[in-house]
């Protein structure tokens, strides 16, 4: 068992190098072209605000700009991209000022994944943590949580 | 036009997007695969550790199967291995803070 263990071990530290951080490099860079393509042709005024977009978007984005460019019309992003990305961009500036709790959702009672504990040393002790921390600010968050929708708003509106 | 492909070259386009996508899909596959078939012998070597010997702790079990010659930090220590050569060779004083690589190779020729 301990050579299987050092045998999966290089794949399981050293994936990482070439998915992760290789790969992944690779293809945000390549999505980058894709959105220097996009804001040469108005559609919204960086390459970078391509991430703004969902996968999904990108393509109607792609095929937007690719049909134009055949039929000889005027490709209908510019109008309507920047004002998205806009936004978009006003709401992670205003998300980014606010902190977030360690967890949420529902508290399990026992943390049986021994990958949760492994990984992320999770354990019974840390929920307890997090609770007592929750417990203390759950009367200042109910206030704060309609105070931080208006900010947000704001924040929105004033882009 | 006279290559006679009957594809417009927009098409290429779409399809380098399409490609992108179905790569980067295909490589977390992978991914998991290397992850999660490591962790399934780490943690049937770990469960039988507990049960063979009750009081071992997690760090020794941990120790047997840690890395030792892990590639993802050879791009970190071929760095260290450079800067100290860089500083053996007396030109270190050209490598600042934000000066950008190409210009750095620029000066030292």
């Amino acid at each position: 068992m301990i050579t299987l263990a050092h045998r999966v071990f290089p794949y399981v530290e050293g994936h990482k190098f070439y998915c992760e951080h290789w790969y992944t490099n690779l293809f945000f860079n390549k999505i980058r072209e894709f959105g220097g393509l996009l804001a040469k042709n108005g559609f919204f005024p960086k390459a970078e605000d391509v991430f703004h977009l969902t996968h999904y978007e990108l393509e109607s984005a792609i095929i937007d700009l690719m049909s134009a460019w055949s039929n000889g019309s005027a490709p209908r992003g510019p109008a309507h991209w920047p004002k998205i990305v806009a936004e978009r961009r006003a709401a992670i500036a205003e998300w980014a000022k606010h902190d977030t709790p360690p967890a949420l959702g529902p508290v399990p009672d026992v943390i049986d994944d021994p990958a949760i504990v492994m990984l992320w040393g999770i354990t019974r002790e840390s929920l307890n943590q997090w609770l007592d921390v929750r417990r203390a600010t759950t009367t200042a968050t109910k206030c704060g949580a309609s105070r931080h929708r208006a900010v947000w708003w704001k924040g929105l509106r004033a882009s | 036009m006279h290559a006679g492909r009957g594809v417009a070259s927009n098409h290429y386009l779409l399809e380098t997007y399409q490609k992108t996508l179905e790569g980067y899909f295909r490589m977390w596959h992978h991914h998991f695969e290397f992850l999660l078939l490591g962790y399934g012998a780490y943690l049937t070597f770990f469960g039988f550790c507990k049960k063979a010997f009750p009081e071992i702790t997690d760090q020794t079990i941990a120790r047997m199967v840690a890395g030792i010659e892990a590639e993802i930090f050879r791009p970190d220590d071929e760095l260290r291995r450079l800067a100290r050569r860089a500083v053996e060779l007396g030109v270190d004083a050209k490598f600042q803070e934000g000066v950008k690589a190409e210009d750095v190779l620029r000066i030292a020729r």
